[in-house]
């Protein structure tokens, strides 16, 4: 009966801090460690919460850097879990040789170097979670290994023949399409229904752009803590500057580049030129040089006009080159360029 | 593997059929929908190796398909609103009360040796102490083999599984009982499916969010109905088990109406025998027949 308690006091404490997050979220476009108020980030908040209370496998996708641990590490604070560990292993940063101890644990002995016993991730995240980062680069055995674990519930550390009971909510992220990796073989297919009971995505940055400020924000003053620095906000220009970047190392990238910012900014307002020598600058040029931006609702023949204009302005009037480019003939860049002029809109020395 | 190690979970859900995507369907991009998540002319979105079946609830019979005809059909194997001439709403009346006392799923299975049997639903003590003037389909099939009902002291002891597996409704209802994640109540599923030959677990939450046309809660109720499927299969032995899910008609995949719809609804079949199963499968009223056979080895 005690237990039954146990357990209804952890599950109302657990509601009671999954409405604490609610709040924050309300308040601050945040949840848990997570940041950002855009419908995609919204989505995956509102998963969170649907899996975070039961024990259920969850695997995280989505690119390096969009915050895989993030999101489970919120799991885990919002499961009834939160007070017993939450332990993560990156099977992409462990050689293989290794990896089996350190999930399994070893006795004294068990292999050269086994000094002496050691209990492994999944014993440490006993009544707890284990994350396993880059499920995808576990080597095959061990993989077969793990499916026989959850299936049992039970390790057997390296060298012991005794079969130790675990009870531990497993969670597991990838970096590539998971149904990619199974295909190349690099991923059992059984393992991978065990591992992904509940399936959560994670967007680009790129993909989530109005979350930039919310973001950029929160790290100014999470990492001017962490480095007792000044920096408090970001100048506008210094924003915008952030905003024409494509993250293709996504958050992780944007907080490797407010970090150094926060570090060289003397003052309170971070400026663009604390980002220098960073190629955001370069590549809000060449974005200028190399696109053109027009409203919604831009007639098309306008939007033909002003995408000739500008291919011409980039191959420095160089006609064939530009026919070339547009995947028009010669004859038909002459014949628009005539209409052009004709209506006014084009003069020679253009 | 013998017949004596087969062994059967049938699940089946009130109202969930086969609907098109749109705007009034609440599988329409509902993530982790799995395996519930099956539409009109598109390859299903399956878990684990299943065979999807969509099956024909209309039976041959004007009118649209209604709950009591629909699960005396599906615990039979008697076409039973051809048998009374419509299709019949709510509860079973006398007419398919005789059929389910005559041809239930559980005294066939009985009368076959095929032992334990079991339904793993719980029953509050109002059930007991009041008993009701209309019963339900399945009520009236567990009785007709003369089985043993389980109770809420059964949910407490881990024993049993209520209708609402988060046992939510059960507190709400003033019972002493700790609420369950899906995970939880997987666990107790699987138990209970592990010891018994034959198990029968009913759900019907689904049917009256539809009938309630509303598309939050019916969102809510498909997400943690699929997670806790999802986590009852990778528990259960799919070697040994085979698992049935199935509905009586269609409901809460389109919420334009509060009626019943016309779709086929979904037989889902999981299982090394599943191939066995679905190719045996039409109708509602073929579903027990093929239960039978195959704990029966026919």
């Amino acid at each position: 009966m005690s237990s039954t308690l146990d357990h209804t006091d952890e599950l109302e404490l657990a509601k009671r801090e999954n409405e604490l997050l609610r709040r924050q979220l309300k308040d601050r476009g945040a949840f848990g460690e997570l940041v950002g108020n855009s419908e995609s980030i919204l989505k995956v908040y509102t998963l969170i919460e649907q899996v975070a209370p039961s024990s259920a496998s969850v695997l995280i996708t989505g690119e390096s850097g969009t915050g895989k641990e993030l999101v489970a590490r919120t799991i885990h604070r919002m499961s009834p879990r939160r007070d017993r560990p939450f332990i993560a292993i990156n099977c992409s940063a462990i050689p293989e040789t290794l990896m089996e101890s350190e999930l399994f644990g070893h006795e004294k002995g068990a292999f050269t170097g086994a000094a002496s016993r050691r209990q492994g991730c999944f014993e440490l995240a006993d009544t707890g979670t284990l994350l396993l980062d880059e499920i995808g680069e576990m080597p095959a055995l061990l993989q077969a290994k793990l499916l026989r674990v959850i299936e049992e519930r039970a390790v057997r550390r390296l060298g012991s023949r005794k079969e130790i009971s675990v009870d531990v909510r497993l969670l597991a992220a990838t970096n590539r399409p998971p149904q990619q990796a199974v295909a190349e073989g690099k991923l059992r297919s059984d393992l991978l229904y065990r591992l992904n009971v509940f399936g959560i995505h994670l967007p680009r940055l790129g993909d989530r752009t109005e979350d930039l400020p919310l973001l950029a924000q929160h790290l100014v003053t999470q990492l001017a803590e962490k480095h007792g620095r000044p920096a408090r906000f970001l100048s506008r220009a210094a924003l915008e500057a952030l905003q024409f970047h494509t993250w293709p190392g996504n958050i992780r990238e944007l907080r490797n580049v407010i970090e150094r910012a926060v570090i060289i900014c003397s003052g309170e307002q971070i400026e663009r030129h604390h980002f220098a020598p960073y190629p955001i600058e370069q590549r809000e040029r060449l974005r200028n040089e190399d696109t053109l931006t027009l409203p919604v609702g831009t007639p098309l023949e306008e939007v033909e006009r002003q995408m000739i204009m500008r291919t011409l302005q980039k191959t420095k009037n160089n006609k064939t080159r530009a026919a070339e480019l547009l995947g028009i003939s010669l004859k038909t860049l002459h014949n628009k360029l005539n209409l052009y002029r004709e209506r006014g809109l084009l003069h020679d020395d253009e | 593997m013998t017949t004596s190690d087969a062994s059967v979970l049938l699940f089946f859900i009130d109202g969930l059929g086969i609907g098109t995507r749109g705007p009034f369907n609440p599988l329409d991009n509902l993530p982790n929908a799995a395996p519930l998540a099956v539409f009109q002319n598109e390859a299903p979105e399956t878990f684990l190796d299943a065979i999807v079946v969509p099956t024909d609830p209309r039976l041959g019979v004007e009118g649209r398909p209604q709950s009591a005809s629909g699960q005396t059909t599906i615990l039979t194997g008697v076409n039973a609103p051809a048998t009374i001439g419509y299709h019949k709403q709510g509860f079973p009346n006398k007419a398919l009360l005789e059929i389910l006392g005559a041809h239930s799923i559980f005294r066939q299975l009985t009368e076959a040796g095929v032992q334990p049997i079991t339904f793993a639903n719980a029953y509050t003590r109002r059930f007991f102490d009041e008993r009701p003037r209309w019963i339900s389909a399945t009520t009236a099939a567990v009785e007709a083999a003369g089985l043993p009902f389980r109770t809420v002291s059964d949910v407490r002891n881990g024993a049993a599984v209520f209708m609402d597996f988060t046992n939510r409704l059960l507190i709400e209802r003033g019972e002493d009982v700790s609420e369950r994640s899906e995970t939880e109540a997987a666990d107790v599923l699987a138990r209970i499916v592990a010891e018994n030959r034959f198990t029968l677990y009913e759900y019907f939450i689904t049917d009256k969010v539809g009938h309630a046309q509303d598309m939050p809660m019916a969102r809510s109720v498909l997400t943690s109905l699929a997670l806790f499927i999802r986590e009852l299969l990778i528990r259960l032995d799919l070697g040994q088990t085979t698992v049935i899910l199935t509905s009586d008609h269609g409901n809460i995949e389109d919420l334009s109406s509060r009626n019943h719809t016309l779709h086929a609804v979904p037989t889902i079949v999981w299982g090394a025998q599943r191939e066995r199963i679905a190719t045996r499968i039409k109708t509602l009223a073929d579903i027990t027949p093929a239960i039978v056979a195959l704990l029966t080895d026919k």
